[in-house]
């Protein structure tokens, strides 16, 4: 199991659902769901690093390679004002996106 | 023939994949160049940036056009602990029959020594039916009110790994692992994903004190260990089962199967199983390697 230091914080079980819904073999399950994963994980680095001065990007950048969640967390909340909202909007935004992505595909059957 | 020729060699796309693998990948690609032209260009000047780039989920895409058929849902996680399998090779039979007293210490002693945790095939008195059986892939199991399958899944990978798996229409043993979703923690999401099913209610001594073997058994730690190639996972006991009549032994989580090398084909096979000694609760559950002190010294 992957779990990123803020898994816990975006629900993307929706997309899962609509996913389910596909008539998908097992290697493209897992190539759909992957790259679910990376436009996440970019989203949200992304949506972290707009807040951040250019000097702590790099430290931010430390801390992730290392893992550690806790440590993560600890430094994002004392570097940027609510991250966590921000975090969660731009999820958000980015699940808007493949539920239309996933409509269009429902039609091109 | 050439209606065989055609299904080898003309596969019929499936256009609603195709269309999400096309706009997913741009998306991706998009989203890694904005990532580097707006925040990264100077921190990858360092070696820093590229070592973040490569962590990024996703980013080795090498396979997303050209995906391979795998017949499983859920591949096998690849051993490390080849010097247990290596040392168990002989002491465990062929046959997954019960073992006697001396065969289960010789492999108990085998298996403390090389990850470095106590296992005991009793405890207070109790033990199960067997310690070497054969296990069987289960279900996910709701852990509150109202759970499914999807909210098990920690990342999409994670739900295209074990979603296909399932959710068991009824409760475990125990019922629900909590109350409700608010107060579900870590702790009890690890005891979901890596539980087992075992016969409780074949162990000696259980029909006459029903009430104490359940409060015994109740989340107890095991270790699960496939003799065949030494991978091994720390699980709790969340079910009971399954009945005589199946042929089978235990029952692993999706997850289980996966760590124990079992997750393919029919999903099952025979593993060693013996209670956990960690009265500190300091072994977290999931997969567990050889210690590093064992392999320093070999």
């Amino acid at each position: 199991m992957k779990k990123y230091f803020y898994s816990h914080i975006i629900e993307i079980e929706s997309i899962f659902v609509e996913l389910d819904n596909l008539d998908l073999s097992d290697s493209q399950r897992k190539n759909l769901a992957s790259l679910i994963d990376s436009n996440l994980h970019h989203t949200v680095l992304d949506a972290i690093l707009e807040e951040l001065p250019e000097q702590e990007k790099e430290v931010f950048i430390k801390h992730v390679q290392i893992a550690d969640h806790d440590k993560i967390w600890d430094y994002l909340n004392e570097k940027a004002d609510n991250i966590e909202d921000r975090i969660k909007t731009a999820a958000k935004q980015l699940k808007t996106k493949l539920h239309q992505d996933l409509e269009e595909a429902k039609k091109t059957r | 023939m050439i209606s065989f020729l055609q299904k080898k060699f003309f596969k019929k796309k499936n256009p609603q994949y195709e269309f999400l693998r096309k706009k997913w990948t741009a998306r991706h690609k998009e989203g890694y160049e904005n990532l580097f032209d707006k925040h990264l260009k100077k921190v990858a000047a360092s070696s820093l940036g590229g070592l973040m780039l490569l962590s990024t989920p996703g980013i080795s895409l090498v396979d997303a056009n050209h995906p391979q058929d795998t017949d499983s849902g859920i591949t096998a996680s690849s051993s490390k602990n080849a010097l247990l399998k290596a040392e168990l090779i002989d002491k465990v039979p062929e046959d997954a029959r019960k073992l006697t007293d001396e065969e289960d210490q010789k492999i108990i002693e085998s298996i403390n020594k090389n990850l470095g945790i106590k296992v005991l095939a009793e405890v207070d008195n109790k033990r199960l039916n067997r310690t070497y059986g054969v296990i069987g892939g289960e279900q996910h199991l709701y852990r509150y009110p109202g759970d499914t399958v999807y909210a098990h899944a920690k990342s999409a990978q994670d739900w295209a790994m074990y979603g296909g798996s399932g959710i068991a229409p009824g409760l475990g043993a125990w019922g629900y692992f909590a109350p409700s979703r608010e107060v579900l923690t870590p702790e009890i999401e690890a005891q979901e994903r890596y539980y087992l099913a075992v016969q409780t209610f074949l162990s000696p001594g259980f029909s006459e004190r029903v009430r104490e073997y359940r409060d015994f058994y109740k989340f107890r730690k095991m270790l699960v260990v496939n003799p065949k190639t030494g991978q091994a996972v720390v699980a709790v006991i969340g079910d009971a089962g399954p009945s005589e009549w199946t042929g089978k032994h235990l029952g692993g989580s999706p997850e289980v199967m996966h760590e124990v090398g079992l997750a393919g084909g029919p999903r099952k096979g025979p593993v060693l199983y013996y209670f956990l000694d960690d009265p500190n609760n300091s072994v977290p559950l999931g997969p567990i390697k050889m210690s590093e002190e064992v392999l320093a010294s070999k």
